[in-house]
């Protein structure tokens, strides 16, 4: 055990909070599809209440994102985090040239996802201006007053052991699910 | 630029392919994916939590060997946060960042790879995206006036 967390002054080992998280949101996923499969024996896509959903595509996708991560990390040292790249892509860093480039091959990768593998195109969604216009505002303003984003936190940061990262990636996730709740059964 | 400074834009190179490649395959460019994990009440879609957790997995043991290297392979040094307090700006951030995401159902990765769909959602998340980091950059140099050289 050792003091991580000094701000907030309690005792944690790392590996405690990463298992809790893990535990709470696997569990979550278990309670959920055992729930379902008993309301509707059918496969995934039947059930009215758990959305069509196809993992293996989904977790391959996450390890090659987890992949990109480690060899930015291992090769140049850097942390993948989106926000930050665009961030310093966009504004004053010294280096900008790799960012750029960084921003370009994920256009690439998903050119030849999109274009040249998938089995099917991504559905386009409904086009919703002000969602993205406000949305879009606060996930930029939000995540440089945060120091990072889904991948940033979520992927390295998490990846790192780092308590800031678990507290912003605890903080968004359930903000985000509370401002979706709000939206689609509140509002 | 020096050999190094090439070797390094290469692998931003295949680590953007990857990780825009990556974002297509697990369907996170769909946004009504990300709103449907982000729906606990409704109709939940468990892709984001594969995605992310096979990310998490990957980094979270490759990380513990990489870090124990002296320098990174093409560089000198590992730039990583090194601040450990939890404070609140990190905490209103995220915050921010949460609402904004569950608004659009675009976090910056997602909301850039989109562009590939040529739809007009993702033009418009990343044009006010922009606009928001570049009122941060503003609001700081309004708290502090940088500094003369």
């Amino acid at each position: 055990m050792r003091k991580i967390c000094p701000s907030l002054s309690f005792n944690v080992s790392w590996h405690y909070c990463l298992v809790f998280l893990y535990v709470t949101f696997g569990s979550l996923g278990l309670i959920k599809a055992t729930i379902l499969t008993e309301y509707k024996p059918s496969p995934w896509g039947q059930t009215q209440q758990m959305a069509e959903f196809d993992w293996p595509p989904a977790l391959i996708g996450g390890l090659l994102i987890g992949t990109s991560a480690a060899l930015l990390l291992a090769f140049n040292g850097r942390i993948a985090g989106i926000s930050g790249i665009v961030g310093g892509a966009l504004g004053g860093a010294r280096d900008r040239s790799w960012r750029w480039v960084f921003l370009i091959g994920m256009l690439l990768g998903g050119t030849v996802y999109e274009y040249g593998l998938s089995a099917q195109p991504t559905p386009s969604s409904v086009f919703s201006p002000w969602a993205m216009v406000i949305g879009g505002f606060l996930v930029g303003f939000g995540t440089r007053l945060g120091n990072g984003c889904t991948s940033g936190h979520g992927v390295c940061g998490l990846g790192r052991l780092s308590v800031r990262s678990l507290a912003a990636v605890v903080t968004f996730l359930s903000t985000a699910m509370i401002t979706v709740f709000v939206m689609r059964h509140v509002l | 630029m020096t050999k190094m400074r090439w070797q390094q834009i290469g692998i931003a190179l295949i680590a953007g392919i990857l990780f825009g490649f990556g974002l297509g395959l697990s369907q996170m460019i769909d946004r009504e994916r990300v709103l449907g994990f982000l729906d606990v009440a409704g109709t939940w879609d468990p892709t984001l939590l594969f995605v992310l957790g096979g990310a998490v997995s990957v980094s979270v043991v490759t990380f513990q060997f990489i870090l124990r290297q002296q320098q990174p392979i093409f560089g000198t040094t590992f730039t990583l946060p090194t601040r450990q307090d939890i404070d609140l700006p990190l905490l209103g951030g995220a915050v921010l960042f949460g609402v904004g995401w569950g608004i659009s159902g675009y976090c910056p990765g997602p909301g850039i790879v989109g562009l590939i769909l040529g739809i007009w959602n993702p033009i418009l998340f990343l044009v006010s995206l922009a606009a928001g980091m570049l009122a941060y950059q503003g609001y700081i140099n309004l708290a502090k006036p940088p500094v003369k050289k």
